[in-house]
């Protein structure tokens, strides 16, 4: 909750909802929590007016309400979020994803947009207003979606503010915890708010269920392995169907797991290669149901096995085509000539050369890596469900797709300061798992360096680097370790200052502070400075769209004939071609402009949301 | 702070004014330019995920303003911008604009009253005494996918096929569909804005219809009474 973040959502709501609506919003974000009247009092539109515009904004989760039952009477006051305005942005991002995942899901498109436009549906509404046939296609679309867990399920309490109902179980707990004279007050304080906070985890979690929203399907004609009777025919587990009482919204938690996703596999293929980019997105995949939100996920840690990752994997991708054999001594001269050629056929072929040149960082590590696994592999042949296609030849280390998959893990594995992956255990060919901790941290300083180097030059960039391993140094240091001229990096520093990457720190050497005999060490503070940075992007977004908004205000006339509905109907005829030209002018920067917002939601999503 | 100690401190070997570290950077007190030179970078062309995302965001903008759920007091699509002007005079154009549909309000939308407060209950439509009732069951009205990027075509809205408690709520679409049968009944239901229309778009398209403006002088009978009066 910043100004920009504000100014953002109040823009967005005026152009998306009107401005009623944005000026309820605008003055509950100025006051805090109100009632209806007072909302109405601060911002001098009738009480009924406030009312109409409330509707969508409750619907929408964006004002969420509390009911105070006390004995005075019912009271209900009004917060704002911004946090679910703010998903708004994103919305557009939502829709595409969708049609890119599920594109033979013909009914999901359109689930996310009526989901949008009202908020939340309940699915036998949904159902219902459509005709049989398109009914069929959308309950097929909404298991899907439930399943993959992008729609959630809504409950009461979600439309009211998360500190309200902290306050409701602490106090629930506090009077649960008896008086005595051996407790004080401070100790059953404390106590009872140890246990509002584990009840309350409780409650944030309940739709990590793995049936949330759905029920068994009862003997259906369109399921082949049902029976005459209903009952199974097939081993497999009973298939599930939404539950048609539940009321569906969309999870932007989830979603942005799933942009999480995308940006380290995005990282991986710009450092390491493209087909270990294909291994780690289906190392994701494989994680993915077991992942609700980006932080705060689950107590328990997520493992995958290789050979899940194995069997998963799509049979296109050539996984051997981005590694070079490593000459190893226990192989024999006859073998390692016949793979190195084959070897150099892959390379001819595929042309993920570049690959393998920049994936052996650690190359030590492969190697012993590389061993440990081949033994590995030759103890879990027997096991293995996959046959391998070479000759059963002990000392040579044999191409299999196994093989070259536990290669690509371990190159992901094998960057200490870049961990994609952590090897566990050994069991079902190799166990791994994320540490999303670490890991995200590290992407936040990667992308923080990228943008430093955009705004303040490499050197800058240099220098953070250096201060941040160091931790606090002085100028004197930092000069000798940085190879440069202290006058050089002074101004580099100050313009560091200036947009908060760095902080000063004095500790003087007597008790005068004078300059000259005090020590000034230059440190750095990731969090401060994303946020600072975070701000800095967020008013960017507010200066694209209120560009947008402006643009379009600036040609009032071929904008408001834009609306008519005969010229909706038919544009190419209807509208002169000076008034064409316009058009695709302001077209083109709505385009411009908003693709850019969505790419700056997505340094918003690293620095705030990961 | 930044200068404490150093203006009455003890002088040190370089000029210029004391600053934190020593005093070899000179302040500028000349005022900086108002829009200094700066090296705009250009957008790259955008990627296909990137295009139909941001077709989608403005579509999802366009349904809401298409919904009730826009709400303004301002005359919709005249004072919308700024240039538009709200004068009271019947324009030609004003039958184009977008209706707000005379049935069609925010109480039409079946609502899951549990999660409002009691407060709205009055703007969602309904009344004390049907609370425990169970509540009269409307339709969805239900916004359509289009995948196209040309946003013309996509947004032909055909808010004339659907009305209150109509099943199969699909958009007319510039393009055909399959479900236009299902639409031909919808028709009658139409609202009588919307037959007038037709009406004047029966014969032609435009004004220039001579068949309908064409007056033979067939009904001028009435004025014989006043012919005696001279033409001036």
């Amino acid at each position: 909750m910043s100004q920009y973040e504000k100014e953002f959502v109040i823009l967005l709501l005026r152009d998306i909802y009107g401005d009623i609506a944005a000026t309820v919003v605008d003055t509950l974000l100025k006051y805090g929590r109100l009632t209806l009247q007072l909302i109405s009092r601060y911002s001098k539109v009738p009480t009924s007016t406030i009312q109409r515009a409330l509707v969508p904004l409750v619907q929408n989760r964006f004002v969420l309400y509390w009911v105070d039952n006390n004995a005075g009477g019912e009271n209900t006051t009004y917060v704002a979020s911004t946090r679910n305005m703010y998903n708004m942005v994103r919305s557009g991002a939502f829709v595409s994803y969708v049609l890119d995942r599920f594109p033979d899901a013909a009914g999901a498109p359109d689930i996310i947009k009526n989901l949008l436009l009202y908020g939340h549906i309940r699915a036998s509404d949904y159902l219902a207003a459509q005709s049989t046939s398109q009914a069929v296609v959308s309950r097929n679309a909404l298991t899907l979606l439930l399943q993959h867990k992008l729609l959630t399920t809504l409950k009461r309490h979600e439309f009211n503010h998360e500190s309200d109902l902290y306050m409701r179980i602490f106090k629930r707990r506090l009077a649960a915890i008896p008086r005595s004279k051996t407790v004080s007050e401070a100790k059953r304080e404390v106590q009872a708010h140890a246990e509002a906070r584990e009840e309350f985890q409780v409650l944030k979690r309940i739709h990590d269920d793995i049936n949330d929203g759905l029920v068994a399907a009862a003997n259906t004609t369109s399921n082949g392995t049902y029976g005459n009777k209903g009952y199974l025919v097939s081993e497999s587990l009973p298939s599930k169907t939404v539950d048609e009482s539940a009321v569906l919204a969309l999870n932007y938690d989830k979603f942005a797991v799933l942009m999480r996703a995308q940006i380290l596999v995005q990282l991986v293929s710009k450092r390491i290669g493209n087909v270990t980019a294909a291994v780690y997105r289906q190392v994701l995949d494989c994680m993915e149901p077991k992942l609700f939100r980006c932080v705060d996920n689950s107590d328990k840690a997520i493992n995958v096995t290789s050979l899940e990752i194995l069997r998963r994997l799509d049979a296109d991708i050539e996984l051997g085509s981005a590694l070079v054999a490593r000459s190893s001594r226990k192989r024999s001269r006859s073998s390692s000539s016949r793979i190195s050629k084959r070897q150099k056929r892959n390379h001819d072929r595929e042309g993920s050369v570049s690959g393998s040149d920049d994936s052996m960082p650690g190359s030590d590590n492969f190697d012993i890596d590389s061993n440990r696994n081949g033994d590995d592999k030759r103890g879990d042949r027997d096991n293995s469900e996959h046959d391998d296609d070479d000759s059963a030849d002990d000392t040579v280390v044999t191409n299999s797709r196994v093989e070259h998959l536990n290669f690509h893990l371990a190159l992901l594995s094998c960057n200490q300061n870049l961990p994609f992956l952590k090897k566990v255990g050994n069991k079902g060919g190799g166990e791994w798992t994320i540490d999303f901790g670490t890991l995200t941290a590290r992407v936040r300083e990667l992308e923080y360096d990228s943008l430093i180097t955009q705004k303040e030059g490499p050197i800058a960039c240099r220098l953070l680097r250096i201060i941040r391993e160091k931790g606090r140094i002085d100028e004197k240091q930092l000069a000798q370790i940085a190879l440069l001229p202290p006058k050089d990096i002074r101004s580099h520093l100050t313009a560091l200052h200036e947009i908060g990457c760095l902080d000063l720190q004095e500790v003087p050497r007597g008790t005068d502070r004078a300059p000259s005999r005090t020590y000034y060490f230059w440190y750095h503070k990731p969090m401060g400075a994303y946020a600072l940075m975070t701000q800095a992007v967020l008013k960017t977004i507010v200066r694209c769209y209120a560009r947008v908004v402006e643009e379009r205000g600036r040609r009032p006339g071929v904008m408001s004939k834009l609306l008519r509905e005969d010229v909706r109907r038919d544009e190419a005829n209807m509208l002169t071609p000076a008034e064409k030209e316009e058009v695709r002018r302001v077209r083109g920067v709505e385009e411009r402009f908003i693709a850019h917002m969505m790419k700056l939601d997505r340094l918003v999503l690293i620095f705030r949301d990961m | 702070m930044s200068f404490r100690g150093g203006r009455g401190g003890r002088l040190s070997r370089d000029s210029g004014r004391p600053t934190l570290f020593g005093t070899d950077i000179k302040p500028e007190f000349t005022p900086s330019e108002l829009y200094p030179e700066f090296d705009l970078p250009i957008q790259a062309n955008l990627a296909d995920f990137e295009k139909r995302s941001v077709h989608q965001f403005l579509q999802y903008q366009q349904d809401v303003r298409d919904s009730a759920f826009y709400v303004t007091d301002k005359k919709r699509g005249v004072v919308e911008y700024e240039g538009g002007v709200n004068d009271g005079i019947k324009r030609y154009s004003d039958r184009y604009l977008t209706k707000r549909k005379v049935g069609k309000s925010v109480t039409d939308h079946p609502y899951i009253i549990e999660f409002f407060p009691q407060e709205l209950y009055s703007a969602l439509g309904v009344k004390p005494s049907n609370i425990t009732t169970k509540p009269k069951r409307r339709r969805l009205d239900l916004a359509q996918f289009r995948d196209s990027l040309e946003q013309e075509e996509g947004e032909g809205e055909a808010e004339e096929a659907e009305a209150d408690g109509v099943s199969g709520a699909t958009r007319l679409d510039a393009g055909a569909e399959d479900d236009e049968d299902e639409n031909q009944p919808n028709e009658d239901e139409d609202e009588d804005e919307e037959e007038e229309e037709d009406e004047f778009e029966e014969d032609e398209e435009g004004d220039y219809n001579a068949e309908r403006y064409f007056d033979d002088g067939e009904d001028d009978y009435d004025d014989g009474g006043g012919e005696d009066e001279a033409a001036y």
